[in-house]
């Protein structure tokens, strides 16, 4: 006999939602694994009581949801929705499986140098995205137990006591014994993140076992704090100076098509969000004069970000073209180039890696033996069409992929990082920048 | 579908006064380059337009335009001098995002043209040795009724009391703007790029 179902979430979210279990539950909150029906993805929505409203804690989620659902950024956990009813607040976050710092620690009680000089170059990059945002936003907690390692990738969780700065008019928070003198004197800004990590860093840096490093040391000194992007162009250089064995990526990987309008842009920014959503830092790039996508995306949605000729959103991240009459003192970023050549396929050979989009339409592909015969050429039929796919198999013999039906190439689903991940398999990245 | 109803709508720029030929090379550039719209720049008037074809720095590649008038294209902005009030209508048919107007005189035959534009822009310096050139050429726009955007060289505190005083309570602008100095419309830097984002209609 099946016991009562109970449910959990709000109206309006369960039409969305199906609930998996619960989490976590304490007498004012509630935690609920869910899954996205129409995407087959899981996330965790946060019940919080409005009867327990409480100055820290309660306020704090309601407080979070609104700062974190205006930030997009890799390694800031995404809010997807906030919802009410007449007796609770239902915050929708990102499920994010791991463990934090402090338990890491805890449990294997160091961790490498470069592992350190990762953390660090994820946590500088979070904040420089906080503190440039247009009405900048200091942390304030930066310690062990929100910095969260989720496979492989680094996650800044929990903006409780993250704060708009506003002027004058913005509340100052702090953990005791990560808080820099500001904060203690009931001040904030900038600088008390950039000495907030610096602590969290150096009590990583002291946990391990490892011969002293001096140059890391002189990173850590909290008497010389710059700005998030200047800290974090420090360890980056010290990274490129240590990393002999994985020294990230300058490839490009070339999407192209035998026919236009079969999904070879929408690949290629899916391929772009999978690959930094599992830590490989990766960039589209347009190599076509006549689309013009990155400009399309942000018209229709004002949450993409530019800084530097970069674009960002969620796990994306594109490089704007620009045309002759701009001066392009941008360096060129460091990671995997997604190129999105169209169906220019001679351009695409002069790519280390290229992924072959083919419709079901075989008589458009004249050239697949010269693409395919390419050993770091992976073919993608689109959209799915067992037979034709089969008989290009045949014809090439190489295995052909399946791209699933997806409305949104910006969503990480199941069924599309299955096939992403395969396919990144075969293209052989060696090692890339991790971050 | 709100992509292809900004994409078809045409947005058209009037632009009259000191540096109206810098700020309009300056502004296709921007859109053609970094936004990547079609754009043309049509002169209003006897100006010097038609010198950029023989004064391009870049050495790109300059193409005649296949229209019905006399154009040249440099770096995906097609440029047409010598354009009169008939030929404005011809241009206006065709099939571009933005449309800029450099405006060299604004004569009764061409207010009309000046007045349809969705953004007007007028360039000057109301430095106090220029205030009365400036005066004289406020009046061309009091008759108007869709505002006038001002941008001003070299703005300071005195100059701006001035301007409240005097002219600040009128109609005639809808804003009063320092103009950015871009030392070259041809090559746009970070700084020029934030300004010319500023004076763009969204």
């Amino acid at each position: 006999m099946k016991e009562a179902i109970q449910i959990n979430i709000s109206e309006k979210l369960s039409e969305k939602y199906e609930e998996v279990r619960v989490i976590y539950e304490s007498t004012a909150s509630l935690v609920v694994l869910v899954r996205h029906v129409k995407l087959d993805h899981e996330r965790i929505i946060k019940r919080v009581a409005k009867s327990s409203y409480d100055m820290v804690s309660e306020s704090g989620s309601v407080r979070e949801a609104l700062i974190l659902l205006n930030l997009r950024h890799p390694n800031i956990p995404i809010l997807y929705d906030l919802d009410e009813d007449e007796d609770y607040y239902y915050i929708v976050e990102e499920y994010i499986v791991g463990e934090s710092m402090a338990d890491y620690l805890y449990l294997h009680q160091s961790i490498s140098h470069s592992e350190l000089i990762r953390i660090a170059i994820v946590l500088y990059d979070v904040l420089d995205y906080l503190h440039n945002l247009k009405t900048p936003i200091c942390y304030q907690d930066v310690k062990l137990e929100h910095i969260f390692l989720s496979n492989g990738r680094i996650v800044l969780i929990d903006y409780g006591i993250a704060t708009y700065l506003k002027g004058n008019e913005h509340a100052t928070y702090a953990t005791l014994s990560y808080a820099s003198d500001m904060q203690l004197n009931g001040k904030c800004d900038t600088s008390s993140d950039i000495y907030n990590t610096k602590v969290a860093l150096k009590r990583i840096y002291d946990s391990g076992k490892q011969k002293r490093d001096f140059e890391i040391e002189r990173l850590l000194n909290v008497n010389n704090n710059l700005s998030a992007a200047k800290e974090k162009s420090k360890w980056l250089l010290l990274s490129d100076k240590k990393d002999t064995t994985s020294k990230h990526l300058d490839s490009k990987v070339a999407v192209v098509g035998n026919d236009k309008g079969i999904g070879v842009s929408h690949i290629a920014i899916a391929l772009t969000c999978y690959l930094n959503n599992i830590g490989i830092v990766s960039y589209y790039q347009e190599f076509t004069d006549d689309e013009n996508n990155i400009e399309k995306l942000m018209l229709r949605d004002k949450s993409f970000n530019e800084r530097d000729n970069i674009i960002y959103h969620d796990c994306f991240k594109g490089i704007r073209q620009v045309g002759e009459a701009v001066e392009d003192k941008y360096s060129p970023p460091k990671g995997l180039i997604i190129g999105d050549v169209g169906t220019n396929v001679s351009l695409a050979m002069r790519f280390d890696a290229i992924v072959y989009v083919i419709s079901s339409r075989i008589y458009k592909s004249n050239e697949i033996d010269d693409i395919a015969s390419n050993p770091n050429t992976v073919v993608i039929i689109n959209p799915k069409s067992i037979g034709v796919g089969v008989e290009v198999a045949k014809l090439i013999g190489k295995r052909v992929y399946s791209f699933p039906i997806d409305e949104d190439p910006f969503a990480i689903t199941k069924t599309k990082d299955k096939v992403l991940s395969q396919i990144v398999k075969r293209l052989n990245l060696g090692r890339a920048q991790i971050i | 579908m709100r992509e292809k109803f900004l994409k078809r709508k045409k947005k058209t720029y009037a632009i009259y006064g000191m540096g109206s030929t810098r700020l309009s090379i300056a502004l296709a550039n921007y859109y053609a380059s970094y936004l990547k719209k079609s754009v043309a720049i049509a002169e209003v008037g006897n100006g010097n337009l038609s010198d950029i074809s023989g004064d391009n720095s870049s050495k790109e590649h300059i193409s005649m335009v296949d229209k019905a008038f006399v154009g040249f294209r440099i770096m995906k902005v097609d440029y047409y001098p010598f354009i009169n009030t008939d030929l404005s209508m011809k241009l206006k048919g065709e099939d571009y995002d933005v449309i800029i107007w450099d405006f060299e005189d604004l004569s009764h035959d061409y207010m009309m043209l000046y007045g349809t534009c969705d953004t007007r822009i007028y360039l000057s310096n109301i430095a106090s040795y220029n205030r009365r050139l400036f005066c004289q050429n406020k009046n061309l726009f009091e008759s108007d009724m869709i505002k006038v955007e001002l941008y001003c060289y070299f703005l300071n505190k005195k100059d701006l009391r001035w301007y409240d005083k005097t002219v600040g309570r009128s109609d005639t602008f809808s804003s009063i703007r320092e103009m950015g100095l871009i030392k070259d419309p041809n090559r746009l830097s970070k700084d020029d790029l934030e300004f010319l984002k500023k004076v763009a209609v969204e």
